[in-house]
């Protein structure tokens, strides 16, 4: 008996096995669009997996959280125009699918961090996706939303979206909804050019992979790593990372249901170009047949997807062809041009959760292929392709394909092959008259006027170099890209550093008094510059490439300063260098054979050692004379002398038998000032000429430098 | 004494719900298991160096008879089709290093014919299928190999249904992509 009991306990009750949830690790839950099949969604998977991976992290798990279509995609359709109507906080958690779709990852989820990446109708399921599971034991920190192509009106707790300017799909759903008083869904963010085989594709710009992923690889998988980056793992309670939905019976029920309808609606759909307008009739009528049997979900949204679902099975019942039989169950889906859209002017949600669609405001209608221009269901794929269906598949065969217009020229900036010293471009060009300009910068585009001329000022632009596509759009056509390659420079070059050779032996402490004539400036390299500029009181004296550069100036005051330039023109500013130029008495000195004085910078071979100095400029009564070996500032002293008052006195043992051929030599005379307080002149002349330990003790100086030859 | 027949009663009904159940259970058991032992053969089964190297390389199938069946012929037995093991090397003959993701491909395209009995087989399936995709990474060479294998409507039929009837929810393998890394050819 207790045996019995056991094995009785054994075989009733499920084994349980707690699922554990790891701290370690990310996991992406994608989930794909409506009407995308599972081989789609499976290589769109794989697709955004392969992006991903060859960027960041290996070990980020990739999750399809598969959104299967119903009723051969009009299920879909309908409940996404119920889905059009919520709003943030309005969102159900309880739909068929979306509860399929949490049992099923119930198990895979095996990290804590979690990021749900949608696309197309998609982004619908990660919504509420997020809002079930913040509600349901995932931490709000530790969950996040990223959804692309989104027809919804906002992103689950703030997440980030892309949706492109030339999402046809999404340009269409927006009209769709403005027409309808839907939520309209999320601004464009981004403008994706449209790929050449997809110019012609009614629902161009959006699908998976072919689109957006081959449009913008980087930019998604960045935004998807940036959003695990910002997720936080926080411990779970309980079996697995989240707490999977009940399978009520209710839900049970919606499964039979769906089992049953779907292979019937399939069978509607291929044969449905007899009987559209009964099929219009039967979905406006909103049937009870499968209401009762959602009811049980206590929801009233649901019951409009219900209520459709059966008016469409109860339509397919009534069409499908007798010999059709049942054994054409998986009978392929005739081409989607043999249906077509309906020119949807409104719907609406009726109080009785009846759905109302206006078409040419007028009635119901159930799109027919062979009526008229109308509303055409994307084919399989729209939604998350990688390829999108095959032209000759898609609505409106006979109509030719429309010319895109020619691609816009850029006229302005004249030239891109020097970087731009600013992150804001003001573009200017001609195009298509009164069709738009648009690039995939930034979703700003301008009006092309009637003259065919365009102005776009974009800035933003990032350091380094930049391509940018501009396009002109014409209706529902997007020229090809004129792409504009163009570098950004705004760091400016390093600071140089200015010297003044002559300053270097400056009559004054504390700043640069020289001679006036010849200055000679030097500088040191800048990084990243590529020429300078020297600049005399702010005016330019020359341009080089050099690090060196002379001017020659007369008595008076300047200031210099000297500038380097990279190639985008930035510029930086040297400390500038203030220099007061004098003029000095005026000396000669000449030693035997010679009769006369040395000039200044001149070569001189004389053979004596007996020789005159000369300074009528100096009158004053007391003068020293000095001959130096070296230049001013670094040289040695051959011979000192006390010239008295005397203007051209003659002075003995000025030799120097080392000299040889090219030593320069430098004549001093100055003044040695009487009294206490200026007996140290001559030693700090001294110094001054020979170490340059000091600035000179006044002014009344004279020097004058020659060479020694031949 | 009632209570004693109420209680013998009670216990006989609690016995013959018991047994009913493991009979019900049975197939549902005997499922399970299968399911584990085709998920296992599934992921156990690598492309192998004498299959690129194409040591072993099958007769030319009759097409006819190839594709008178979902799975084909594979006569040399290494989990791809004859058909399409020759075709690859038509088309790469001096290059394993090409060839080999694409027969490792192709191995896991031809498990769908084989192995796919429900949602857990097909997961499995689609998961070796995804290390082969990405081992090929170009998208021509994807398509060329998914167009032999699946080169009648009936096979492409079979796809579809398999899809249809076991479509689910599935994660990636994050293992190593390629079964023979390619810097080893």
């Amino acid at each position: 008996m207790r045996y019995s009991a056991f094995f009785f306990i054994i075989f009733l009750f499920p084994h349980i096995a707690f699922a554990l949830c790891s701290e370690q690790g990310t996991t992406v839950v994608y989930v794909n669009g409506v009407l995308t099949g599972f081989s789609e969604a499976k290589n769109d998977l794989l697709k955004l997996q392969n992006k991903y991976q060859s960027n960041y992290s290996e070990q980020t798990d990739f999750i399809n959280g598969y959104n299967p279509s119903h009723l051969a995609g009009l299920g879909d359709w309908i409940k996404s125009v119920e889905q059009a109507y919520r709003g943030e906080g309005e969102v159900p958690v309880n739909d068929y699918d979306l509860q399929n779709i949490l049992v099923q990852i119930h198990d895979q989820v095996t990290t804590q961090k979690i990021l749900l990446v949608g696309h197309s109708q998609g982004t619908f399921y990660t919504n509420a996706l997020h809002e079930y599971l913040i509600n349901h034991g995932v931490p709000k920190e530790s969950i996040a939303v990223y959804n692309l192509a989104t027809p919804a009106s906002f992103v689950a707790g703030g997440g980030k979206y892309l949706t492109s300017a030339n999402d046809r799909l999404i340009g269409k759903v927006r009209e769709l909804a403005a027409a309808g008083g839907a939520k309209e869904p999320l601004q464009a963010n981004i403008l994706i050019p449209l790929p050449a085989e997809h110019l012609n594709d009614p629902w161009g710009g959006h699908h998976f992979s072919s689109d957006y992923l081959a449009g913008a690889p980087l930019r998604i998988v960045s935004e998807i790593n940036s959003g695990l980056e910002k997720l936080r793992s926080l411990p779970r309670e309980g079996d697995g990372c989240f707490s999977p939905p009940a399978q009520t019976l209710s839900f049970t029920l919606q499964k039979f249901a769906f089992l049953v309808a779907d292979p019937m609606a399939n069978i509607a759909y291929a044969t449905a170009s007899a009987g559209y307008n009964a099929a219009a009739l039967a979905v406006k009528s909103v049937g009870d047949t499968l209401a009762s049997v959602f009811k049980e979900t206590n929801e009233d949204d649901l019951a409009v997807v219900g209520q459709s679902a059966s008016a469409i099975t109860a339509l397919a019942e009534e069409l499908v062809p007798e010999e059709s039989g049942s054994d054409v169950v998986v009978q392929e889906l005739p081409p989607v041009e043999s249906v077509s859209e309906p020119v949807l002017e409104t719907i609406q949600v009726n109080s009785d959760a009846t759905l109302e669609i206006s078409i040419s405001s007028t009635t119901v209608a159930i799109p027919e292929p062979s009526f008229g221009p109308t509303f055409s269901i994307p084919a399989a794929g729209f939604g998350g392709g990688g390829v999108p269906p095959p032209a000759a598949e898609l609505s409106e065969p006979e109509v030719s394909a429309p010319t895109p217009p020619a691609s816009p020229v850029v006229t302005t900036p004249a030239s891109f092959s020097v970087p731009f010293a600013t992150s804001s471009i003001a573009f200017a060009g001609t195009a298509v008259p009164s069709s738009v300009v648009s690039t995939d910068f930034s979703a700003a585009t301008t009006s092309v006027d009637t003259s065919g001329n365009w102005a776009l000022e974009l800035s933003g632009f990032s350091e380094g170099p930049t391509t940018i596509n501009f396009y002109t759009t014409e209706g529902d056509l997007t020229s090809s890209a004129a792409q504009i390659s163009f570098s950004i420079d705004t760091v400016a070059p390093d600071v140089p550093v200015l010297s003044i050779a002559e300053c270097t032996t400056s009559f004054t402490t504390g700043s640069c008094t020289t001679r006036a004539g010849v200055l000679n400036f030097s500088w040191t390299a800048s990084a990243g510059a590529e020429y300078y500029e020297l600049r005399q009181d702010t005016n330019l004296l020359t341009t080089t490439t050099a690090l060196s550069a002379s001017t020659t100036v007369a008595v008076g005051t300047y200031s210099f300063e000297v500038v380097a330039y990279d190639s985008a023109l930035n510029s930086t500013t040297s400390t500038a260098v203030a220099v007061s130029a004098v003029t000095l008495p005026s000396i000669g000195y000449y030693c035997s054979p010679y009769i006369s004085t040395y000039e200044e910078g001149r070569v001189y071979t004389h053979t004596g050692t007996d020789c005159r100095y000369q300074s009528s400029s100096i009158s004053v009564i007391s003068k020293g004379g000095d001959l130096y070996k070296g230049t001013l500032g670094a040289a040695s002293l051959i011979n000192g002398h006390s010239l008295g008052s005397s203007n051209n006195s003659l002075q003995t043992n000025d030799g120097d038998s080392t000299a040889v051929a090219g030593d320069t030599f430098f004549t001093v005379i100055y003044e040695k000032r009487t009294g206490p307080a200026f007996s140290g002149d001559q030693a700090s002349f001294r110094s001054f000429f020979q170490t340059n330990a000091n600035a000179p003790p006044h002014l009344n100086f004279g020097i004058l430098n020659w060479v020694y030859g031949p | 004494m009632n209570w004693k027949k109420v209680l013998l009663r009670t216990l006989g009904v609690i016995v013959i719900l018991y047994l009913g159940l493991v009979i019900y259970r049975i197939p549902a058991v005997a499922e399970k298991k299968r399911t584990e032992a085709a998920v296992a053969r599934i992921h156990a089964q690598k492309l192998t160096l004498d299959t690129v190297m194409g040591k072993n390389l099958p007769p030319s199938p009759d097409q006819v008879r190839n594709d008178s069946t979902i799975e084909g012929i594979d006569a040399n037995a290494n989990g791809i089709r004859d058909d399409v093991e020759l075709a690859i090397f038509k088309k790469y003959p001096n290059s394993p290093k090409q060839r080999a993701p694409e027969l490792q491909y192709a191995m896991a395209l031809q498990r769908e014919f084989t192995e796919v009995f429900n949602s857990e087989t097909l997961v499995a399936v689609m998961q070796e299928q995804g290390r082969g995709y990405l081992c090929i990474s170009e998208d021509k060479n994807i398509e060329q190999v998914e167009n032999l294998i699946f080169n009648t409507e009936k096979r492409k039929q079979w796809r579809e249904e398999i899809y249809k009837k076991y479509m689910t929810s599935f994660k990636l393998s994050n293992e190593q992509k390629c079964d023979i890394a390619p810097s080893s050819l």
